[in-house]
């Protein structure tokens, strides 16, 4: 097509209307996301509470982020609450992947039920948790009830709330991840299933030795969205508990959110240091990339 | 029985138990992932001493009535989130379509300076989570005087650079005769891309608007930043207010929580298609 249009002028109109067809839609691109986000950084370096003149203070903010209990208690809760999530996403996701990966009628319902708590706002998923997890005469401990548990206050204890949380998690997105390894299993060949039977192979040694090193791919996409995912979790614990009882909860983006309009300066060095955070995951993909191409 | 009959049976009752075992573990799953969804419908329908401390029975068929969703919709407005939510959904499906096919088109089919730049620029985008910039975006919506209007609420996310990406990808994978044709009859590029590509990629734009749509509609910390007067509450926001004014309010919540997955669930039923290939390929939000 380029050579349709040869030559220098026809070169300069190509420019022109391909950066036509660009413009509307990379105007609002850099302006509510690029903008935003080198401004975040700038004004990591100044003192300000959104009323006055911002005050340049250097890298004041980073010191007192790098010094607060606080951010470092947070810090602490994504830190936990992001190996919790992901190994249990992970393994019920992986789990539900094998067992919907047969031919049978059932299964179509099983990934539909197992998709509906992906489709639905996080707000609403938060909400009907904490339904879920009323201490006295809530569900979950009406159901602990019957077996003559008498089941704690979930949310308001300091060593449960953020393993409750991090359920709520796992039962909003294992649909998602369940689907990426579903499509990872059912790209696998066939043959080379049989042939491994063949050979004597049992169900065991035919996942773990033959399968599950064929879905590399999915399994490290899975591993990065699901420490993307985490790293920036919010929506939930502010529904639920707003990052408490004491703290307990409080997650990076649900401390930061608290100091937003108030205290500038520190909440922007604050998502400074989780947009570093987030480039880990992904710096992690592109290495298994280069890897996996070399 | 001869060995090899012994060894059938044998064969057999591992694949009954193990069939038994599979059955159980589908019936875990489905109980896990479904059973938050029968509570809530069986609470919205309970007045509210019967969602309260030890009283709390949601079997209570007896006092079931409607009454919860006839409050929500008449004490707290719900009708006017739900159109703000409508308003803002519609609004910024239209716009992505639109916006990310102008960048995908170029970027799959045209050469012009600085393509490289743009593709990083999109791509890099996509990894840039929307909390990250949400104090910034908090600073220019107010510098703009947008703060606490529909523009703050939109803005944000009339493009998408997931989509963008998705759209590319699905040009690209389109032969490029198709469009030759098309060109060599003297259509303009903006003819090619409506009258060719789009048409042709339009299980791509299914994907792309309702992930969209359910990305859109259950959108929180931004809105409920940028948004203080009642009456531009989206859903989200809305609910989330009935949870702090001194207790919380479980029969309304419940109520409004149904209905705020109701547009979702049926969107899902008919386009079941669209959301899993969604779910898939934007897995990460943006």
């Amino acid at each position: 097509m380029a050579a349709r249009r040869g030559g220098v002028i026809g070169r300069r109109r190509e420019n022109l209307t391909a950066w036509a067809f660009l413009l509307p839609g990379l105007i609002p691109l850099v302006a509510f996301l690029y903008w935003p986000l080198g401004h975040a950084f700038g004004l990591s370096f100044f003192q300000w509470n959104l009323l006055g003149e911002p005050r340049f203070v250097g890298t004041l903010q980073y010191e007192r982020l790098l010094t607060s209990d606080t951010f470092r208690q947070s810090l602490y809760v994504t830190a936990v609450y992001t190996v919790g999530v992901s190994v249990v996403a992970y393994g019920l996701s992986l789990g539900t992947a094998v067992l919907l990966n047969r031919g049978l009628r059932i299964v179509r319902w099983v990934r539909t039920v197992s998709l509906l708590p992906a489709i639905i706002p996080m707000v609403v998923a938060g909400v009907i948790w904490k339904f879920i997890y009323e201490p006295t005469g809530g569900p979950l401990n009406q159901v602990l009830g019957v077996f003559g548990i008498d089941g704690p206050a979930w949310l308001q204890n300091p060593q449960l709330a953020l393993p409750a949380v991090m359920v709520v998690s796992v039962w909003k997105d294992f649909g998602i991840y369940m689907l990426v390894l579903l499509g990872g299993l059912q790209q696998i060949p066939r043959e080379i299933e049989e042939a491994a039977a063949i050979d004597g192979a049992s169900d065991w040694q035919r996942f773990w030795r033959v399968k599950f090193p064929m879905l590399g791919a999915a399994n490290l996409f899975v591993l990065v969205l699901l420490i993307f995912n985490a790293f920036k979790v919010f929506d939930q614990v502010w529904v639920m508990t707003e990052g408490g009882p004491g703290n307990a909860t409080l997650t990076i983006i649900t401390f930061l959110y608290t100091r937003l309009l108030t205290d500038v300066g520190f909440a922007a060095a604050g998502t400074t240091v989780l947009f570093l955070l987030v480039l880990i995951p992904l710096s992690l993909q592109i290495l298994a990339r280069r890897k996996a191409t070399a | 029985m001869t060995a090899l009959t012994r060894i059938q049976a044998a064969r057999s009752a591992r694949f009954y138990a193990g069939r038994v075992l599979m059955g159980f573990a589908m019936v875990a799953i489905v109980v896990f992932a479904g059973a938050p969804f029968v509570w809530m419908v069986l609470a919205s329908l309970q007045p509210l001493p019967n969602l309260l401390g030890a009283q709390m029975d949601v079997f209570a068929f007896g006092d079931a009535t409607i009454e919860n969703y006839v409050r929500i919709v008449t004490e707290k407005g719900y009708l006017q989130w739900f159109l703000n939510s409508m308003i803002v959904c519609a609004v910024v499906v239209g716009a992505n379509l639109v916006f990310d096919s102008l960048i995908a088109y170029p970027l799959a089919r045209m050469r012009f300076a600085g393509q490289k730049v743009v593709l990083l620029l999109v791509i890099a985008a996509i990894m840039i989570p929307a909390q990250v910039i949400l104090v910034p975006l908090y600073v220019q919506m107010r510098d703009l005087g947008w703060l606490d209007s529909y523009a703050a609420l939109i803005a944000p996310y009339i493009v998408s650079p997931t989509g963008i990406f998705l759209l590319r990808q699905t040009f690209m994978s389109l032969p490029r005769e198709l469009d030759e044709a098309a060109f060599i009859d003297g259509a303009s590029r903006l003819r090619t891309l409506w009258s060719v590509l789009i048409p042709n990629s339009l299980a791509m734009y299914g994907t792309l608007a309702v992930l969209k749509f359910m990305w859109t509609w259950g959108e929180f910390a931004w809105p409920s930043l940028a948004i203080n007067s009642a009456e531009l509450r989206t859903i989200p926001v809305g609910l989330a207010g009935l949870r702090s004014q001194f207790s919380t309010q479980w029969d309304l919540l419940m109520a409004g929580s149904v209905l705020a997955i109701l547009p979702v669930l049926l969107l899902f039923a008919f386009l079941q298609r669209y959301f899993v290939a969604g779910l898939t390929s934007g897995a990460v939000k943006g």
